[in-house]
């Protein structure tokens, strides 16, 4: 199975996306603002990364743009986006994001789409 | 003859002397005894206004609770010589927790190379952006965004001072509320969020609300946010540390509630853009622009008969990093004291009108009693009193009055808005940390409280002399960690 | 002299000894504080554990529908507030089926009745919070106790209630009905509920709204729609342009233009010819960014309008000479 990073600054979503994947067999690093994200992306290399929009540090498309270095990350990245954050939807996927759930979501289908990036990926 | 000048020296002129003397000296206690009971008022109001307010206490609830009501806001942060901090500033401003907002970085003619870093770290490109208000300001020489970040946008001016580029940052800013902050200012995430909370509330009336402001010295820092509040382990900063607590949480509180608010923090400020403009923007004249302009918007509002409110948000949204010499300290506090002269001289006409309602009965009449007087009385007394008790004008019960009001009260006072903290925020971590604050509270009325009250003497002086500028500024960078 | 007066010694012993008094209250007080806050340190300490069960379990039960015994135990020993708390973050962050899953729990531990008990708490912001925590419990029993507190004393818990009580499934209708005369209807505080509303059943609450109702809640009902994005009640929303309340015709002329219909140039136009003063100024207002196509004939007949605000608005947008057809917005009347 896969090694995801997990970046949100929400203990409680970090945990909820933890035990989502973990139940699936997933190894999950988990990274609390926008600067740890990219330290662990770099250093960890995980196989994909589930990234909130709003962090503190860098926020969610920050870190997008500093993996992607102007071209698409090559990591996949699933976005986890607020209600009312539409435009940081639409800029991830500019930027090279693979995927996107809106808060509140369903854990299968984070699971789901999880699986789907990596399958396409594999 | 000789007898004759004798008895003229021991009953007139000794008797009138001691007259004086005793005038001089209760008038003295008097205005000392007022000050407190103002002070009590004041602490007693703050606990009414905080032990009833309804807020969001999770940042949560706060976010799923007004995402959807939370009008759009434009962040105005002056920079001056910050290329070194500028590029992380706007990162953190970048990530607040807020559903709609925009960031206009004002360059105010920096010297150093703060415009390439910021080019450097966002590709700024020209942005096609007109002006949307006549405010006067220095020229402005180019305005950018960033193909990366859409609601970031750089005005690039010559230099005017802080208040110079408020205005350029009010002329670009689209949305109907505008935020002023301190971009070397570390603001908690869900900043913009709380203290929205009176305008969403009431959209019709409140033109402007304030935060509190803390210490951020000896706070762990982390990407721009604090991570974990501490207290500063320089003693100055501790004292400033219980200092900013007293003055936010039992001042502004109680002033807000009452109606007589007169300023809302340069480190953090959200207005009405609209009601900015109509006053004029911040004046440039005035080294105590923040004051000033909250003054004058209460003019302005009385002036035209609309009703409006000026709101206080108690909870900490904006930390600072306060100085930790003396010298540094000492030009910032006889700058502030000079602001608030100035202030107070320029709108004087307002006082004690009934046409300007509280702000004019109360809060000028406040400026004018706790800001300017009291401080300048308290040091009379340290001066004249133990040269009348040696005179024996006055007695030992006197001197024993005079002592536990300036001290006992001044302790109780300072300790009571530690309590006020401890029950309606707890922010401090640990309990050791409310025990040090607590020693703090109580010598700081020792020493750092005189210091204070001479620094006010020395700004006074100053404006008097009628010397301008802001005076020489340090700040240091945020230490990570 | 004055100073040998008993009168005045009693005087300043009075303030020496108030100010001693007040010092030392104030530092017992604070020394309390200090102990107190070591004392919940110490429960913390023992208390973490136990919370990060809890969340496992939690988590646990959300994944797999099964909560390891060592978790329901700690949940037990947590205070009931604690885990409600958990519970009513982790419901906000997810939906469907495993919200469903997380108020099967929450019964399952009794978090319900808790909640319950709390809607009948002294201080209304623990009824508050109660009220909207108790969302996520769709079923009778929890619906009639939400019924029950759209009576209570304080608006902001009725409002909450009544939030709640819809989320919570009850009938639409009938939470309205009880609540469509409640003063708390009538001020801003509700428009977070009317938002609700508009964003769960639009079509019922554009049912409610009515041409010969002035108050307060058809206003907020209008901008909840408007701001919720109701497009398909828009029919009932542009009915409201003909209200007898002139600040109703207002709010459906803005609502209209935040829907952004294709209906919208027709209604400014109609609303330039209304008999209210203030409602041809902010139909003015919307012309440049929404009506660019208006008659010049038009602008000119409304320069010679009787009210002075609506002829200074028009003359200064009546293109000058050659420049025809391409309008600029003046500056600062865009705030509408």
């Amino acid at each position: 199975m896969a090694r995801i990073l997990v970046a949100d600054d929400d203990d409680l979503i970090v945990d909820l996306v933890r035990f989502t994947l973990e139940a699936k067999g997933h190894e999950i690093m988990v990274a609390n603002d926008g600067d740890e994200a990219i330290d662990i992306a770099t250093t960890e290399e995980p196989e994909l990364i589930i990234l909130d929009g709003m962090m503190p540090g860098s926020d969610g498309l920050q870190v997008l743009r500093r993996l992607g270095q102007g071209g698409a990350p090559s990591v996949p990245v699933i976005m986890l986006s607020a209600r009312k954050q539409q435009q940081d939807v639409v800029g991830g996927l500019e930027l090279g994001a693979e995927d996107y759930l809106v808060k509140p979501f369903m854990p299968e289908e984070l699971a789901m789409r999880v699986s789907k990036v990596l399958r396409a990926r594999a | 003859m000789h007898d004759w000048l004798q008895f003229f020296w021991e009953h007139i002129v000794a008797a009138a002397l001691g007259d004086l003397g005793e005038v001089v000296a209760f008038t003295v206690i008097g205005i000392s005894m007022t000050q407190n009971l103002v002070y009590l008022v004041l602490l007693v109001v703050a606990f009414v206004v905080m032990a009833t307010r309804q807020s969001f206490r999770q940042s949560r609830a706060l976010w799923s609770g007004l995402v959807d009501l939370a009008p759009p806001i434009t962040v105005i942060a002056p920079a001056f010589d910050e290329e070194a901090t500028v590029v992380e500033n706007v990162r953190s401003l970048m990530a607040l927790k807020y559903p709609r907002f925009t960031v206009v970085l004002v360059n105010d003619g920096s010297n150093d190379g703060t415009l390439g870093a910021l080019e450097a770290a966002f590709g700024l490109v020209p942005a096609d952006r007109a002006p949307r208000s006549e405010l006067e300001h220095a020229p402005v020489r180019g305005v950018y965004t960033s193909p990366a970040l859409p609601n970031l946008l750089v005005v690039d001016k010559e230099n005017g001072g802080k208040a110079d580029a408020l205005n350029a940052g009010l002329t670009y800013a689209e949305s109907d509320l505008v935020c002023a902050v301190d971009v070397d200012c570390l603001l908690e995430a869900d900043a913009l969020l709380r203290v929205v909370q009176p305008f969403v509330e009431d959209p019709d009336h409140v033109v402007a609300m304030g935060g509190t402001v803390r210490v951020a010295n000896g706070c762990a820092v982390k990407g721009g946010r604090i991570k974990r509040i501490g207290l500063p382990g320089n003693l100055l900063a501790r004292l400033q540390t219980v200092e900013y607590l007293r003055a936010f949480m039992m001042a502004r509180v109680s002033w807000g509630r009452i109606g007589a608010l007169m300023i809302v923090s340069g480190a953090f400020g959200i207005f009405r853009r609209d009601v900015l403009i109509e006053v004029g923007g911040y004046d440039r004249h005035t080294v105590g622009e923040d004051l000033e302009v909250v003054v004058r918007i209460h003019r302005f509002m009385r002036d035209h008969d609309r009703r409006y409110r000026v709101e206080f948000v108690p909870d900490p949204v904006c930390w600072t990093q306060v100085p930790e010499e003396l010298g540094a300290l000492a030009r910032q506090r006889v700058r502030w004291q000079r602001g608030a002269i100035e202030s107070f001289v320029r709108h004087k006409d307002m006082m004690l009108k009934r046409r300007y309602g509280r702000a004019g009965m109360i809060g000028l009449a406040q400026i004018l009693f706790l800001d300017i007087l009291t401080p300048l009385v308290e040091l009379v007394g340290y001066v004249l009193l133990p040269v009348f008790f040696v005179l024996g004008v006055i007695n030992w019960d006197f001197i024993i009055a005079y002592l536990a009001l300036t001290f006992a009260f001044g302790i109780f006072i300072s300790v009571g808005s530690l309590i006020l903290e401890e029950v309606e925020l707890s922010r401090f971590p640990r309990a050791t940390d409310l025990a040090r604050l607590t020693l703090v509270a109580i010598f700081e009325n020792f020493g750092y409280r005189q210091l204070n009250n001479y620094w006010r003497l020395i700004g006074h002086l100053h404006h008097l002399r009628g010397k301008k500028g802001w005076g020489r500024q340090q700040r240091r960078a945020f230490a990570a960690g | 002299m004055i100073l040998s007066t008993g009168l005045l010694d009693r005087l300043l012993q009075a303030i020496w000894t108030t100010a001693l008094v007040l010092v030392v209250a104030g530092l017992i007080v604070m020394l309390a504080l200090i102990f107190r806050r070591r004392l919940q340190e110490w429960l913390e300490s023992r208390r973490a554990p136990l919370r990060n069960a809890a969340r496992a379990g939690l988590m646990s039960w959300l994944d797999r529908g099964f909560i390891p015994p060592k978790s329901l135990l700690a949940t037990m020993k947590l205070p009931a507030d604690e885990f409600a708390t958990t519970l009513d973050e982790t419901a906000q962050l997810v939906k469907g089926a495993a919200r469903e899953r997380l108020a099967e729990l929450g019964r399952e531990v009794g978090v319900d009745v808790h909640l319950r008990r709390r809607l009948r708490a002294r201080l209304a912001a623990t009824r508050i919070q109660a009220a909207r925590r108790l969302s996520l419990f769709a079923d009778d029993e929890n619906r009639s106790a939400l019924a029950a507190a759209l009576d209570d004393d304080v608006k902001s818990v009725r409002l909450v209630a009544a939030e709640a009580a819809l989320r919570a499934g009850a009938d639409f209708d009938g939470v309205l009905d009880q609540l469509w005369d409640d003063t708390a209807l009538a001020d801003r505080g509700a428009a977070r509920l009317f938002l609700a509303m508009a964003q769960g059943w639009p079509e019922a609450l554009a049912r409610r709204l009515d041409v010969h109702d002035p108050a307060m809640r058809q206003l907020l009902a209008l901008q909840a729609l408007a701001e919720a994005g109701a497009v398909a009640t828009w029919p009932r929303i542009r009915a409201m342009r003909k209200a007898t309340s002139v600040a109703l015709r207002e709010v459906a002329l803005l609502a209209l233009v935040r829907l952004d219909l294709p209906v919208l140039p027709g209604e400014i136009e109609d609303a330039l010819g209304d008999a209210e003063a203030r409602v041809r100024r902010l139909a003015l207002r919307l012309v440049p960014r929404h009506h660019p196509k208006i008659g010049r004939e038009r602008l000119e007949a409304l320069a010679a309008d009787e009210d002075t605000g609506v002829r200074r608005a028009a003359a200064a947008l009546l293109p000058s000479g050659e420049e025809a057809g391409s309008h600029t917005l003046p500056l600062e009347t865009a705030r509408a």
